[in-house]
């Protein structure tokens, strides 16, 4: 019941909004700020509440929805996806805390929003592949339409529609994998936890898992933003208003990795090998690749899409390389890469309304007139060059680890060099271009956050980012344990292969 | 003779007979809401009356028509479609001026053919029915008679389906003189022999070929895209959808009952119809700049999603295919509602006039986005689930069978290319590139009246409700393709 409620109350809030008339504006911010709050709020005692040690799913609410084809509402959560779903709840709180700058058409602004905000939480809770997808959709199709209709610049319907058709293309083939995986197991259930244990009594016939693993693998890369199918996400994020890059970058694309790790690891552990492989460079080129360009851009937004992607890179090079310390680092990383991204795009949001445009060229010396907004952001750009303390610095030097002992020696050195080096140079330069240096005169007329309610979401995040980056092991405890469950296929599949490696060696 | 099949049609006649003697009586100012009035009462008893009177089916063997579910479920959905369509026909003509009761009249005919169409269990009355149909829509096809446009399309609809009724019959006739039997259940058990196969096949063919014409599948989609450009879009939304279902349903009970569904060569001959409607369909949409056109070619790619249950057989994606044509009809109506009260009032179906929506007609705006929404397959709509309840009877079949896997690839090609093409209609609706024309179309808001706001709550509940608890419509489709179950088991 406490999950369903966290999710549900967005959802309710979004229906209230609805029905109130459109003049009372304070009103629809009121009860957008009412429901999450309470919502996140309410995440936390799933942490308390949550105990380790115990195999499979907690906090378990199950209601039947379409019985006779096996599809039920199912939400739960074990370590994977419970600091998700807090993650989640925050981020949404936060999100709509910066909505401030939407002066118009806020009746609606704030349905859409709060359905995207249950959609995102609601992803993660959800135990049920139908669900699961279409929570997700639920928190797509608003990103679309928030983009087409508050977005920022000239080419926002450009970039709108550019991202629908490319997400469109993911989540389709996503769809299809997920009703492959049913119609393959014969079982007439969507359950997460059912399938894979299913599937690992008796493994899905390896003729039909070199089908589904390709196509939900690459329909997951293109909603996560991997290098080929990357283009949409610059541009969208440029354009989206502050919440929506919010939730977007830093939630909801988490559904295409959380996605590989509960659908495809566990479920198809026979052919996951030589797919990790290819993976495994696909991830170093999307750390490196994108970093290289986020050194070239001028654009404070396009700077941080491109280092959004860049550390999604090092998320996948944490599932890919399979071991135990990888992949949770690369859950842990999720987690902190969505405070970071969130605090991103919310900081870039504030200096936009602020000032018009997020040009590196133009804007310096901010420093001056915004010194709470440049501190946060000076420490929010640390913390994205990996700055230990902050949570991303964890997770990124549990994924090193995890590339190490799984003898992948170069690409190693090489994450290592993007994740301290690349990211360093275009984070610390943009420190220096934007807040240090003489008050440029467009950026005269900026003023800090102006009372404590405007800089609460910001504080809020940063907290968040702060504490899990001192005190990882809340997290990593219980993260730790279902990561072993679900690699335990694939490492008795693997392991004979990797003591003849050894012995050859 | 099974007279409970037709307690509703003969209900529909009566009300039909009222309407012209309501014509008859009155002055000229009054008949008009009266008709209105009772055509929309009567309709609306009719409706009630088929869900608490006409519970139970009734099946009497070897009769011409029956009240099976799958009969009973159609007439409910033709009725409350037929409402629908009936409140924006009266917009359309009470726009123009012109004469109430002769095209209401010919509307409720043509809707007791496709109610009747839904009961039919033997060939003569299939081609019985279609061609009340058939006949009701050349009138109303050509009705605008003083458009230059509207003529063509009724000539070349005249033209099209008097032939696809020739093929039809010519493949009735080859089918009868084989198997000497018309009824659906014995031709079910009749296998020809080796000197008549050819022949037998020949006819059936001939058969699917007529139907495929009714549905715009792909060989047969020609006449579609001009049709439904030159006629009045009240008339087109019918022929997207009532003489679309019309079509699917005896398709369904036609080929369930004469062709092994299943066997591999038929599931080959199936899977080439819909793979070749679902890209032609998709793939033409991409450049329209006509809503209407657009809508055709759009339908034949539906024609296409539908056909797949063909190919994969059974009870199940026979009742996949049910709950999509249900819910595709609904989307159909409530787009239609918008697009009708754009061709009246801005005299342009082009796509660039849908952006006076959102001012001028909020509702009907909202109503086209969220049809097209549901079209493209965005959870929680229902059109969601119609997809996916087909997807998912194509890959369960798919997991054995590579060619159908195949086929369901090619249906998600199509699905993402449809996507583009529908979100273009949301986009020209709510961001129109072209700001001039924002401002050339701008007038005063156009009125609807609570009938035309009845027609969008019907069109509205059927696309959002069965896509937020999909057991209210999956249970009734599975209990009316457990008809076509018993011809299936033959």
């Amino acid at each position: 019941m406490l999950l369903t409620s966290i999710l549900l109350l967005p959802l309710l809030g979004a229906l209230i909004v609805l029905a109130l008339p459109a003049s009372l504006r304070v009103l629809h911010r009121t009860i957008a700020i009412t429901v999450t709050g309470i919502a996140a709020i309410l995440s936390l005692f799933l942490l308390l509440g949550y105990q380790g040690g115990i195999q499979g799913y907690q906090f378990i609410h199950e209601i039947p929805w379409v019985p006779s084809i096996g599809l039920n509402y199912r939400v739960g959560v074990d370590g994977i996806n419970l600091g998700l779903v807090i993650m989640a709840a925050w981020v949404s709180f936060a999100a709509v805390l910066v909505s401030y700058e939407i002066r118009q058409k806020e009746k609606l602004y704030y349905f859409l929003l709060l359905l995207m905000c249950g959609g995102v939480i609601g992803t993660f809770a959800s135990l049920d592949m139908i669900f699961f997808y279409a929570m997700h959709e639920l928190a797509l199709i608003p990103t679309f339409i928030m983009i087409g209709i508050w977005g920022r610049g000239e080419k926002k319907v450009y970039s709108a529609f550019q991202m629908a058709i490319y997400l469109s293309i993911g989540a389709m083939m996503v769809l299809a994998g997920i009703i492959c995986l049913y119609a393959a197991g014969g079982a007439q259930t969507f359950d997460m936890e059912k399938l894979a244990g299913i599937y690992s009594q008796n493994p899905m016939p390896i003729s039909l898992q070199k089908w589904i693993l390709p196509l939900l693998l690459f329909g997951f890369g293109i909603l996560v933003g991997l290098v080929p199918f990357h283009s949409w996400a610059p541009a969208a994020y440029t354009s989206a208003p502050s919440a929506a890059a919010m939730i977007h970058a830093g939630v909801l694309k988490k559904f295409g990795l959380y996605g590989i790790v509960r659908l495809i690891l566990p479920i198809m552990p026979q052919t996951l090998q030589p797919w990790m492989e290819i993976l495994v460079i696909m991830a170093l080129i999307n750390a490196i690749y994108c970093g290289l360009i986020a050194i070239r851009q001028k654009c404070f937004a396009q700077m941080i899409s491109y280092s959004s992607l860049s550390h999604v890179g090092f998320i996948f090079l944490g599932i890919a390389v399979l071991n135990s310390i990888g992949l949770t680092g690369a859950i842990f990383l999720m987690i902190a890469h969505g405070f970071l991204a969130a605090l991103l795009f919310a900081l870039n949001g504030r200096i936009y309304q602020q000032i018009g445009n997020t040009s590196m060229d133009s804007i310096s010396g901010l420093m001056q007139k915004m010194p709470f907004i440049g501190m946060i952001l000076s420490a929010t750009l640390m913390a994205g060059c990996g700055l230990p303390f902050f949570g991303n610095f964890v997770g990124e030097f549990m994924i090193f680890f995890g590339t190490w002992q799984s003898h992948y020696s170069w690409p190693t050195a090489l994450a290592v060099f993007t994740g301290l080096i690349i990211s360093a140079v275009y984070m610390l330069r943009a420190i220096r271009r934007i807040l240090h240096g003489n008050l440029s005169s467009i950026a005269s007329t900026a003023i800090d956050a102006e009372n404590t309610w405007r800089k609460l979401p910001f504080i809020l995040l940063m907290i968040a980012l702060i504490s899990i980056g001192t005190y990882p092991i809340i997290l990593t405890n219980k993260i730790k344990d279902p990561v072993n469950n679900t690699l335990e296929p694939v490492i008795s599949l693997t392991m004979p292969d990797t003591t003849n490696s050894d012995s050859s060696k | 003779m099974n007279f409970a099949a037709f307690q509703l049609e003969t209900g529909l006649a009566a009300l039909v007979i009222l309407l012209l003697i309501l014509d008859g009586s009155c002055k000229q100012s009054l008949h008009v809401a009266k008709g209105y009035a009772a055509g929309i009462v009567g309709l609306g008893i009719l409706l009630i009356l088929s869900f608490t009177y006409l519970k139970t089916p009734v099946v009497i063997p070897e009769a011409l028509i029956q009240l099976d579910t799958m009969a009973l479920g159609f007439k409910r959905m033709f009725l409350a479609l037929g409402l629908g369509f009936f409140i924006i026909n009266q917009n359309w003509i009470a726009r123009r001026r012109d004469n109430f009761i002769s095209y209401q009249s010919i509307f409720l005919l043509s809707l007791i053919g496709m109610m009747l169409s839904s009961s039919v269990n033997n060939l003569l009355m299939m081609f019985l029915t279609m061609e009340i149909v058939a006949v009701s829509f050349y009138v109303m096809v050509g009705y605008n008679k003083k458009t230059e446009q509207s003529l063509e399309a009724g000539v070349k609809y005249l033209i099209m389906a008097g032939l696809a009724s020739a093929i039809m019959i010519m493949g009735i006739a080859f089918v009868y003189g084989i198997s000497g039997t018309l009824d659906f259940n014995e031709l079910a058990e009749f296998t020809p022999d080796e000197n008549s196969r050819d022949a037998y096949w020949m006819g059936i063919i001939l058969i699917v070929a007529g139907l495929g014409f009714k549905i715009s599948a792909f060989p047969f989609q020609y006449w579609a895209p001009d049709v439904y450009q030159g006629t009045s879009a009240p008339t087109t939304g019918m022929l997207a959808s009532a003489s679309k279902a019309v079509g699917f349903i005896l398709l369904a009970r036609f080929a369930c009952a004469a062709m092994p569904l299943g066997s591999p060569i038929i599931t080959t001959f199936w899977a080439i119809l819909a793979a070749s409607s679902i890209l032609y369909g998709n793939l033409c949409a991409i450049p329209q700049r006509d809503i209407k056109r657009l809508i055709a070619f759009s339908g034949i790619a539906n024609a296409g999603y539908m056909m797949l249950a063909f190919s994969v057989g059974g009870t199940m994606a026979m009742s996949a295919m049910f709950y999509y044509l249900i819910v595709y009809v609904f989307s159909i109506l409530g787009a239609f509602l918008a697009i009708s009260l754009i061709e009246t009032e801005v005299g342009s179906t082009d796509m660039d006039a849908l952006s006076c929506l959102p001012q001028r007609a909020p509702f009907a705006g909202f109503l086209l986005a969220v049809s097209m929404a549901s079209m493209a397959g965005i959870p929680p709509l229902a059109g969601f689930m119609g997809k996916f309840l087909l997807l998912k009877a194509l890959f369960i079949r798919g997991m054995a069978d590579t060619p159908i896997l195949i086929l369901a690839i090619v249906a998600l090609i199509g699905i993402i290319i449809s996507i583009y093409y529908y979100f273009l209609v949301i986009r020209c609706i709510y961001w129109p590139a072209n700001q001039a024309y924002l401002l050339r179309t701008s007038g005063s808001k156009i009125f609807l009246t609570s009938a035309l706001y009845l027609a969008g709550v019907i069109s509205l509940i059927m696309m959002i409700l069965p896509g937020i608890y999909p057991e209210l419509l999956l249970d009734g489709t599975d209990w009316m393709a457990s008809t076509l179950g018993e011809l299936l088991q033959h």
